[in-house]
Parts: structure tokens; sequence; C-alpha cells
């Protein structure tokens, strides 16, 4: 039986198909039809030869929150607060929240996703400690879902003061208001969504929930009665952004966890590559046509962000750190008022799409520049389907070449593809440096379209020392959903200081919150065995206005001050570069727990791809490296099978993306079948020293 | 295979280094910000980024900078050019200087500079620097910013360019008597400390960059960028028509006096140049609404890039073109020992004043001002359990102006300040300190109101649950408001006050700079910031975003009626009142004959409006009344009514600078607008 990967991207659908005792992998690559995700997908089984019967379990990674909430198409959707409040999604705390809004005085804000109209407020009021000062009165009740009903919203938030530590009043809404407004009006709690203390992030979090969730609720009811062969419900899952797999009604009731669900898959493959290769420290980077996502694995773990901005609006959901950038692919090459030669962020996209490409791109890419330079061949057939004309590359470059005065398009091109690299180098240098992580004790992992392209310069830039080329660099995404586990989450606001706190209580309070968090994951069908607990406490020096999560290990009743202490100073030290004071005080804000577990387990042949083994190069052709046509020799991916030793420089191509090993580098062929990409001086350092 | 070489010379190697190591540099300097936000301790560093990561040539010439508060854009560079006549031969790798004198940096003592210069063999290199805001800097308040100081000391310790560190030793002894003189040692250590973690930081990246590409290159990186930068701002300036504008603003009060200060700015554009000169302007105060030529720079600098070139990228190149004259002993270059705390203030009446001049010569990009002022509020008390101190510091910010095809925003950052958090979270408040936070929103009605309206400021109102405190504002554009543009109408203006017993109480006399006034248990206090000015005549606003106004809160009916005389019956526009009405408000405007001829009428710093009683009785105009000429395009012209037997009734007498403000020759006639304000300054000197 198959498990399906289905990511669902602007562009492309991607599957991968595993069926683990078989030891069999399936890829394919569709356009997306975003109305029909059922029919989609089968279709492209029809592509790949399965029978819906041949299916057990499906996993999605889907981009309906994050669009709903970028394109402003979510629900017309109403706030329920606190008296005195409803300003406060749009307030904020004053900020811009938008790049953009400095020396601009004509920057606007993007409009609230609550327009004030449909903003209600009750008397009611719960004071920090949870005590209730004032409840709601039930009149108050009739004229708020009277009003609601009135204006006919799809979806509505509410959002009280103080709720994390009390959530009666909003408990006490919500039923009153689903009773009021009937199913079909979709409601969310901010107690329930995001109980954490700070009302703006809380609320905000909570209005993105209801935004999309009708939209949301009507893709994934879609999914549901697609009739993709044999799958009930209960064996389709959403990836959430944390990259961890949820089933279809936690999506369906938290549906802002899902806002990353896309890019997750990529950084949950990289996870597992990890362990398959033995190397615990990743850098991963998906770049694609348009951008490249760059994420972050610590000695295994992927790093969580407690909250991110989006086009303006604050979600506070476990999501994955994840940085952007819009270097892709597809970038244009262009040249600024002053004279500065400039490489995206406005991309060609698919259509025009790049020059070479011959349907209409007139302005020169990063692709072009790939072709300029012949790593990618003229006459190439691009995802099995476009055919790249060398020609009009060279006549795109042309007008930038001479305007720039240089010598020649091959130089243009190699500087083009200089500054991507270094736009996308200050972007992992923002996720590593910034956070205390020095880059070079990292492994680079290179995949999506245009990943592999470019991943050893950016290596090379950084003082990276391994990149990775995983299998099926074109589908890594997809493949990360089918190997992601089941992820449960529980957050509190635990206000504490270190003079205050106690040990006693923060036990059970830990104790209590992973036993809902286990009893959760088995009732979603994961084997028990497979369970795994990570205890957060955020933590910070009284004073400091930013928390950081310190780990407590994945055994709540082991906790005790003094390891809680010494964690927090290690991870401290590790962030801001020197240890905290001594004499100041630390307080707590809140804990977090996170469970997972598999509901099937894949052994690492299963991946496997079945390659062939030590074929010589396809063709040699001149490729240009450092200012030099070289001759380049081209390999099948297919052709190397593990073990296999390719010297730079060298192309290695496949459906979907191409590799490229510069010059004073060499690539391996792991037994897993992954590239390994290093440079030969590292590589005979490596071999020097004393085993 | 490859193309015909061309023969010209290639710049190719430049143009693509300079990309890339540009690409690093701001890394680098992201770097810094990161690093520095997240480890230092005054809240407003870390919460209200209130400093700037730098870094600057050999010469001392900015490079680049953190998108952070720009207000410190031209201090760094004027602090660094103290440093370097102060130690000039005498600095050596491993020095530290620090410095926060305001008659050198010209803001607030507050803001501390630090400088690390590099070395490599003997040659001075590219090195950074970092200013920040401390939480506290000695002197008679907690915060050291105080609306009643009158003197420098009153507001902390000065620290003239000192070397902290000589080749690597810190002088402790110095260090010492720094700390000893501020309060929260440990905070202030703490600060110390993260600015020179992040500046050694930035030491190594840069080091390494020179590493991989030569101890050359980031030089010559560093004077193209400048030079690209310069020729930017040039061309931008050379689309400008040439000619000579002016325009005057005021500050409300210096705090310890009651009459308004007035700033006068004379803008000349000469082909590709813009040069600001101050001439006129009131001299430097008792009271802390002083600043020096560095917040000038950085005022004017501010503004005419947002309008000229808002993308570029900001060093020292773009500043050549700009050149300032601050009139020694003015407020703009006030010396010792006149107090610094509301140069912030200072720094937006400026702002002001230079956005009125520019958009004379881009009459397109008009837009209505904004708070105006720093909007610095503090509660300071003890709790009355513990007995433990407790400081609560916020700085709401404003509505932002309307221009020409869009309302403001409300409640938001301005352009010319960074991206960060004015107000705290309510939860995180009241978890915290002795405080009930009742109501939090926007303020209705704020808005400057025109054919697009301002963005609506905020108002909060925060009680006192237990014990005492003191509360001490500092904050401007209270009297005299934010202006409206193309004949929008000013914004609301900022206001501070206390709910007490039900009744509202002012903390000080002179409106918004109040020092440590009584709060008692139960008293609220309420902030209210101001709204943006509005652009275009409000009877132009169609009446469908009128009413849509009205829905939301934002105006009420009365102010549709009134202002923009659209009169709403049963939820609906009644348009044939709206027609009747805003009939009715056209006809009641005043207009005046201007009589050019004779020179600026000023009664102390205040312009003058002289008029005949009969003018004054037939336009509901009353002595000392303050209002606003409107010309039909650009900022209007403050004065105050001076009744006086001169000019003929229906005239007024306008000197030259009214006019080259207001655009208008003689005989033309000028529309005089009454501002409403809740406040008045004292009576005119007869």
């Amino acid at each position: 039986m198959f498990t399906l990967g289905v990511d669902i991207g602007g562009t492309f659908t991607d599957l991968v198909a595993v069926d683990p005792e078989r030891g069999e992998v399936r890829t394919g690559k569709i356009p997306s039809v975003s109305d029909e995700p059922a029919g989609a997908i089968l279709a492209c089984l029809q592509d790949l030869g399965l029978e819906g019967e041949e299916l057990e379990r499906m996993i999605h990674g889907t981009t309906v929150a994050t669009n709903a909430l970028l394109e402003r198409r979510g629900a017309v959707t109403a706030l329920v607060t606190t008296r005195g409040f409803r300003d406060v999604v749009e307030i904020g705390r004053c900020r811009r929240l938008v790049e953009g809004g400095m020396f601009n005085i004509g920057f606007r804000r993007p409009p609230p996703l609550v327009p004030r109209n449909l903003r209600e407020e009750v008397d009611e009021r719960i004071r920090a400690n949870g005590s209730v000062e004032a409840s709601p009165r039930p009149e108050e009740f009739q004229s708020v879902a009277e009003n609601l009903r009135r204006e006919g919203v799809e979806a509505v938030a509410v959002c009280l003061l103080h709720s994390y530590e009390n959530p009666e009043h909003e408990e006490a809404l919500g039923r009153w208001l689903r009773d009021q407004l009937g199913p079909e009006v979709y409601i969310s709690l901010s107690s329930s969504v995001n109980p954490q203390y700070r009302e703006f992030e809380r609320f905000s979090t909570t209005v993105v929930n209801a935004y999309v969730g009708p939209a949301v609720g009507r893709y994934l009811s879609k999914l549901r009665d697609g009739d993709i062969g044999k799958l009930e419900d209960r064996s389709i899952y959403i990836m959430g952004s944390a990259g961890g797999v949820m089933d279809i009604d936690t999506a369906e009731d938290f549906p802002v966890r899902t806002i990353f669900s896309g890019p997750a898959g990529g950084v949950t493959a990289g996870r597992y590559i990890s362990g398959e290769l033995g190397i615990s420290n990743l850098i991963t980077c998906d770049m694609g046509g348009t951008s490249a996502d760059v994420a972050l694995l610590l000695r295994d773990r992927i790093l969580y962000a407690g909250e991110t901005v989006i086009s303006g609006v604050p979600v506070r959901a476990a999501q994955l750190e994840m940085k952007t950038v819009g270097a892709g692919a597809g970038s244009i090459v262009w040249v600024d008022v002053d004279g500065a030669l400039c490489v995206g962020p406005r991309s060609a996209g698919s259509s025009p799409g790049p020059a070479c490409y011959g349907f209409g791109g007139e302005e020169p890419t990063v692709t072009d520049a790939n072709v300029v330079l012949n790593r990618i061949g003229d006459g190439a057939l691009l995802g099995g389907k476009i055919r790249v004309d060398a020609s009009s590359a060279r006549e795109a470059m042309a007008p930038v070449r001479d305007r720039l005065a240089f010598r020649s398009s091959e130089e243009l091109a190699e500087g083009a593809l200089k500054i991507l690299v270094a736009r996308t180098v200050r972007l992992i240098r923002e996720i590593s440096l910034e956070r205390g992580f020095d880059p070079r004790e990292f492994a680079f992992v290179a995949f999506g379209g245009a990943g592999p392209m470019h991943a050893a310069a950016i290596a090379d830039e950084l003082d990276i020392e391994t990149v990775v080329v995983p299998s099926h660099p074109g589908n890594f995404s997809a493949m990360g959903l089918v190997m992601a586990k089941m992820r449960r989450d529980a957050t509190a606001t635990y206000l504490e200081r270190s003079s205050t706190i106690d040990s006693a209580d923060l036990r059970g309070r830990l104790g209590e919150m992973a036993e809902g968090v286990v009893d959760r994951l088995l009732g979603d069908g994961v084997r028990e065995e497979s369970i795994s607990l990570s205890c957060f406490l955020e933590m910070r020096c009284l004073g400091q206005a930013h928390e950081i999560p310190v780990p407590l290990g994945s055994s709540p009743s082991q906790v005790d001050l003094p390891a809680i202490e010494d964690a927090f100073r290690k991870i401290y030290a590790e962030r801001y570069g020197r240890n905290p004071d001594p004499a100041t005080e630390w307080e707590v804000i809140s804990i977090r727990i996170i469970g997972e577990g598999e509901v099937q387990a894949y052994p690492p042949e299963t991946w496997r791809a079945k390659r062939g083994g030590g074929e010589g190069p396809r063709e040699v052709r001149n490729v240009w490296f450092d200012g030099e046509w070289r001759e380049t020799c081209v390999y099948e991916r297919n052709g190397v099978g593990p073990g296999a030793v390719v010297e730079g420089p060298a192309i290695i191509e496949e459906s979907g993306a191409t590799t490229v090993v510069p010059p004073e580098w060499r690539a391996t062929v792991h037994a897993s079948g992954h590239l390994l990409l290093r440079r030969r001086k590292d590589e005979q350092r490596r071999d020097s020293l004393p085993q | 295979m490859s193309d015909n070489p061309t023969t010209q010379e290639s710049a190719s190697a430049d143009a693509v280094t300079i990309s890339v190591i540009q690409e690093l540099l701001i890394s680098v300097v992201r770097e810094m910000r990161v690093t520095f936000s997240r480890s230092a301790f005054s809240s407003i560093i870390n919460e209200g980024h209130d400093f700037s990561c730098a870094l600057l040539s050999p010469e001392g010439d900015l490079v680049a900078q953190s998108e952070d508060h720009p207000g410190h854009i031209f201090p760094i560079s004027y602090a660094a050019r103290a440093v370097f006549e102060r130690y000039a031969g005498d600095i050596h790798p491993g020095d530290v200087f620090l410095l926060n004198d305001p008659y050198i940096c010209g803001t607030h003592m507050n803001d501390m500079a630090m400088f690390c210069p590099r070395f490599f063999e003997g040659r001075a290199l590219a090195f950074p620097a970092l200013r920040a805001h401390w939480g506290d800097v000695g002197g008679s308040v907690a915060g050291s910013l105080s609306g009643d100081a009158s003197h420098i000391f009153m507001e902390g310790m000065i620290v003239p360019p000192i070397r902290l560190y000589s080749r690597g030793e810190l002088n402790r002894e110095c260090l010492e008597v720094i700390l000893k003189n501020m309060r929260g040692r440990e905070d202030r250590h703490g600060d110390l400390m993260a600015m020179l973690g992040t500046c050694q930081l930035a030491q190594r990246r840069l080091d390494e960059i020179e590493e991989r590409y030569g101890r050359e290159s980031l030089q010559a990186v560093n004077d193209s960028l400048l030079a690209r930068a310069e020729k930017r701002m040039r061309a931008a300036i050379s689309a400008l028509p040439s000619g000579t504008f002016h325009y005057e603003n005021y500050i409300d009060n210096s705090g310890t006096g009651a009459e308004p200060l007035r700033i006068s700015l004379r803008l000349q554009i000469k082909e590709d140049q813009i040069h600001c000169d101050f001439s006129g302007t009131s001299g430097q105060v008792k009271g802390p609404t002083n600043a020096g030529p560095a917040t000038v720079a950085t005022s004017c600098f501010m503004v005419l890039k947002s309008l000229l070139d808002p993308a570029l990228s900001v060093n020292a190149g773009c500043f050549r073109p700009l050149t300032m004259e601050a009139p020694e002993g003015s407020i703009l270059n006030a010396g010792f020992p006149a107090p610094f705390s509301g140069a912030s203030d200072v720094r937006r009446t400026i702002e002001s004043c230079v956005l009125g001049a520019a958009v004379q010569a881009m009459p397109d990009l008009a837009a209505g001002d904004t708070k105006g002022a720093a909007n610095h509020c503090y509660i300071a008390g003890s709790r009355p359990d513990s007995g433990e101190a407790f400081l609560y510091y916020e700085y709401p910010a404003g509505g932002t102006g309307a221009l020409a095809g869009s309302d403001g925003d409300h409640a938001i950052r301005t352009y010319t300040e960074g991206d960060f958090n004015a107000v705290q979270p309510v939860e995180s408040l009241e978890a915290t300190l002795p405080l009930l936070v009742e109501e939090s929103g926007l303020r209705a009605g704020s808005c400057g109101h025109g054919e697009w309206r301002g963005g609506l400021g905020m108002e909060r109102r925060v009680r006192l649950e237990a014990g005492g405190a003191g509360l001490t504002v500092l904050t401007d554009r209270v009297i005299i408001p934010p202006y409206g543009v193309d004949g929008g109408t000013s914004g609301g203006g900022n206001r501070f006050t206390v709910l007490r017993q039900g009744s509202e109480v002012e903390p000080s006399d002179v409106p918004g700079k109040a020092t440590a006034f009584p709060l008692t248990e139960g008293d609220a206090v309420v902030l209210r910031s101001a709204g943006g000015g509005g652009w275009g005549d409000p009877l132009a606003r169609t009446p469908e975003a009128v009413l849509a106004d009205v829905r939301l809160g934002y105006i009420s009916l009365e102010d549709a009626r009134e202002v923009y005389g659209v009169v709403v019956n049963g939820g609906a526009i009644d348009a044939a009142a709206t027609s009747s009405a805003r009939e009715r408000l056209r006809k009641s405007r005043v207009y005046l004959i201007a009589r050019l001829g004779g020179e600026d009428a000023y009664g102390g710093s205040r312009r003058l409006c002289p008029m005949s009683l009969g003018t004054a009785k037939e336009g509901g105009f009353s002595e000392g009344m303050l209002v606003e000429y409107v010309p039909a395009r650009g900022a209007p012209l403050r004065a105050w009514v001076k009744i006086t037997p001169g000019p003929a009734t229906g005239e007024t007498p306008l000197g030259p600078v009214a006019a080259s403000i207001l655009k208008l020759q003689d005989k033309e006639r000028i529309w005089l607008r009454p501002i409403a304000t809740p406040y008045s300054h004292p009576p005119l000197a007869s």
C-alpha cells in the first residue's frame, strides 16, 4: 500500500507515492488546479499509474490558508472583544509591520482583516490573575448575535482580555454565538487558538484563524468528498506550519496552524536525511522560480518561531523558523537608476518566464544567465516540456551588458549569479549568525528547481564544507510530507520569577499537559513506542523584552530548578554570546510541550532510489566557470550510483533539477543516493586527519 | 560561443563586487541590530528600538546604517567627527570611545554613542559605531527626561568624548564614575556591554570581509556606494525648480515658559543642491526644548530623502548635496547649560518646517503633518505591597498625514520613525504593574479633515490602582496642532490629562510638559495622541467616504455635517441637505484681501495676524486667537490675531516671508481660518 505526499504549490502540484514494504517510490508533477484539489490529485495518480485502492494514507501540504491571507480573500469576519479594546487589532503596538515605511511619506498600512464596524464590544472584564471583575450580561449576548447576523458575517473571532488565564467568558460567548448563528458561521476563541498572553498577538492570530477558517474548511471538505481511492477522513492528514502532521479535524479547527504548511515539507525531509547521513546540523534551502526558503536544523531539531508577521498581520502559532528572499531561477537581472546591477526580487515567474523559454519574456533572468554560461545546455528540456533557446537568453542579456560595459554576456551572467548568491547568503546569515549559529558548522541541503544549481557557490561564500543534493530534489518537499510525524502541541502562560517559582507546581503543570498531548497522539493512531515529547519554557532575564525557548528534555517529572537555570544560561549564552548576569533574576513566561510520533515507520531503505551506477558522462561541453570556458562532463543523475565520484567541473542533470559541481569541488554519491558536494581540498584534509 | 568582446574598458568586476559587498555590509549592520536589541537591557532599546547601528569610513563618514531609529543618523557622524578632532593622531587598535555630549551630538543625553575604530598594519579602516538611548543617565528624575528641566545637569551626566578602553584596556575608574551617576547600575552596565559586544562582533565581520575580498576592496566599494548615493540625490534635486522657499512653525512652549518658540526656515534649491537656513529661529531656552545642529541635519535629511528618493540607501554620499545653517544660540544650536530633553520634539517641528517649505517645490507631494512630538509618558511609583519602585513608559503614536489620493493611517509610527512598538501589551502591563488599562482605542474625530483625511490618533486610559505615583509627560503639538495641507484641516493635537473622580485635571500649568505630577489611587491618566493633518478641501470629500467614516466611528455625525457638509439621515446621505450644508459652510469661510509691501509682523516669537476690529467682529476672531492662512496648495501659515487700528477692514497686511509661503500677490484674497485648540497661549504682549 502507498502513502501519498501531495504538495500543492502556486504553480505545480508535486506528488510522491511511497510503498515502504516494496521499497517503491514514485514521483510526479502536474500544474496546480486550485479549485479541484481532489481532481488534480486523481489526475496525477493516473500519471503515476496508481489505483486509488492502492492508497493507504495521504499527507497534504496546502497553501489555501496562506493565499487567503496574502490575497486578502478570507471570510467576512467579525470580532467580539472586551469593551474599550476593539481597536487593538487595528492599532497593534503602533508598528507598521510591513517593510517600506521608513522615509516613505505615502506609506499605507494594509487594511485590518476585520473592519471597525464588525468589531463588537461586550461589558466584561477578567483581571491578570484570572479573577472575574465583570461578567457579560445576557442581553448583551443577544444584541451582539443580532448585529452579527444582520451584517451577514461568515466567521467570528472571540478575543477577550486575559482569556489565556480564564477562558470562561470566551467559552460562554462562543456557545451562545454557535447556538444563535448556526453551524455555517465559523467561530474561533482566542483562549483555544492561542492561549498565551499579550493581547494583540493573540487577537491577531485568532482573527487570522477565523478569517481563513471557512476557505480552508471548504477546501478540506472537497478533499474529503473527493473520492480519492478508498481514503477515509481518518487517513487524510494535513501538514502543519511546525513540520508536524495533524488530522483533518484539527486543520479545520486551527487553520492558522497551516500557514507554513507548504515549506514545512522540505524542512521535515531535511530532518529525515540528517539522520540518514549522520549530519546533525543542516541549513535547508528550497530555491524555486521566484524565491528561496531557508531554514535551520540544529542537532536534528527543527527551529521553531513563536511568531511571524505575514503581510502586516502577526501570527503566533508554532511554526518553522524560516526566512524567504525573492531570489530564484526566474529572478530578473536589471539595472537600478544609479547604475547598480541587481538580481530580483522581481521574477519573470512562469509567465512570461525567462527569455530562453521563448514564451515572450524579454528581461534576462537567472535561468538565462545559467543558459549563457552553458550550465543549462542549449536545447535542454526543462521539466520535460520547455525547450531552452540559448540565443534568446543571450539576446536578453545584451542591453544590460552594454549599459554596464561588461566585456561579454558570460561575465555579466557570472556576475548576476554572484549577486543572486550574495542575496541568498545574506538570508542564510540572518537565520544563522543573527541567532548566534556559525554556518560553517552546518551542512547545506539544496533542493527545489534552482537550489542544486547554485548550492556550491552559496556554500563557498559561507565557508560551508558540505553540500547535500538529495534524491528527487524537485519533489523533496512532497517527500517530506510522507516522512513527517504526527504532532500535537500544548501551550500555557506561566508567569513566574526565579524567586517565586515552585518546582513541584511546575512539574505538576507540565505533567498534566504532557498527558493531554500523549492522549491526543494515541487518538491520532500514533504507535505508542514512537511517541517523543519535548518540553520548553519560554524564559528571559528580568527586564529583557524577548524570551527564548529553553528545552527541558522529554520527561516532565524530572524537571528541577537548577536544571532549568543551567539550560537557560546555556541557551542564553549561545544566542547572545555572553552569559546572563548571575545577579539578575530570570522569569518564565510560558510552557510549551510538543509531542510527536509515527503512524507508520519508514526504514531508510524505502527511500533509496534505484539508481544505475558508474555510467560515464553523457556528454562533454564547454561551461563557463571563473571567467573562462572549461571542458565539463555532464552526467545523468540516474547514471551515478552510490559510491560514484564526480570531479568538478561537472554538471549532473535530472528531471526537475540541475546540480552544478564547480571546478574546485567533487561530488560523491552517498549510500543513500544523496549527492554530497565538497571542496577537493577539504576532502583531502579530511582524509589526512588521524582516524 | 562567446559574444564579440567590446573594446570598451570593463567596469564589470566593480559592478558585481559592489553589489556583493553591499549585501555583506547590510548583513553586518543587521546582525549588529539584532544582537544589540536582544542583548540590551533598556526597554526603549529592545522594545522601542531607539538606537542605530552604523558602519563608518576611516574618516567617520556614514557608510551603512541599520533601519532602526533614523534620528541617530547625523548625531553619529557629528559625534565621530568630535572624537577624531579630539584624539587626532592618537587613536589605536583596541580603543573604544564613548560620548553623549548634547552640544556635540545634538539630542538628549540618554543617547550614548560608541565608536570602535579598526586598524590593519597601522592603517585606519572602516569601523562600527552604535548609538543607543539608555534608560537613564542620571539627573533629577528617573529616566532623565523631564519637562521642567532648566539646566543640562538636571538631565543627567555629560560624557564628553572619552576613551573608555585604551588599546583594549578598560579605564575602570572612568566606568565607575559613569555608573555611579546613573540609576539602574546593572542595566546601564548591561547596555554598555551590549554595545561593546555588538561593535566587537561587527569588527570581526568587517575583518572577515576584508580577508576575503582584500583590504582595499572594502574601501573602494564604500567610495563607490557613497558616490552612487550622492549622484542619485543630486539627480533628484536637479529635477526640482531652483528657488527659495520659506516656512515657519512653532514648538508649543519650552516647559519652563509658556510662550511658543518659532522655527524659521529658508530653503534654497540651487541646481543640484539644497541649503536650509534657519535664521530667525527663537533663541535657546531655559527649558528642555533645545537641540543641536546634528538634529537639524537629521531632520532636513529625513524629510528631503522621503520626498526625493525614498528607496535611496542612507550613507554620507546622499548628505553631500545638503547643507544646513542653524544660528548659534538658537534652540537649534543651543549651548551650555541649555537642557535637551525635548530635542525629539524640536526635531519633529523642524521636519514639519522642511516639509512645509519643500512641498512648495513639489506641490504634488504635499502631505498633512504628523503628531510632531515624542509623546514621552512616564508613571513612576512604588508598589503598595513591597514598596518596590515601578516605572510605566509609553510613547503612543499618532495618525499620519493625508496626501493626494489617500487617507492617513491611524496610530502608527511615522515615516521618520523606525518601526517599533510604542505601547506595551495591556496584559503585560496589568500583570506586572499596579495599573489597569480601561480603554485603548482610536481617538474618534482626531483626524485632520479634508478631501483626504488624516489618520486618527489613539486614546488610552490607564488607572493607578494602588499606592501613589508621579506622572511625567514630555510632548508638544498640544496647543498648535499638526497642520493639514491644500486646504485640509489640522489633526487634533496630543493631550495628556488626569481623570480624577470624574473630572479631567491638567497635570501641569504649561500644557504638554509635566514633571512628577502626583497621582493618587484611582486616578486615571488619559493619553491622547494627535491625528494626522488632512489634504484638500473637506467639502470636496465624497459624501460616500464621509458616510463610511461615520459608520466606522472615525468621525461623528456632527463632524460630517459641520466639517464636511454631509447630512446623514437614517443612515443614508441626504443629497439635498448635503448640497445646501456645503453651500452654507463654503459661504461662512472668511477671506481677506492680502496687502503686501510691509514687513512680516511678529510679537515676540509669534507671527501676528494684524486686523481691524471690524474684521475681527465680522469674521468672529478675537485677540490672541490662533489662526491659519490657508493657501490653495501647500501648508498653511499660522499666526495669532492682533487687533490693531492699522489695517482696513477686510484686509490683512502680509510681509514678504508670508507672501512667499502663501504664494500671494498684492490684493489677492486669502482664506483665514481659526484653529480650535483645547489650550491657548498667554495673551499677546501689547
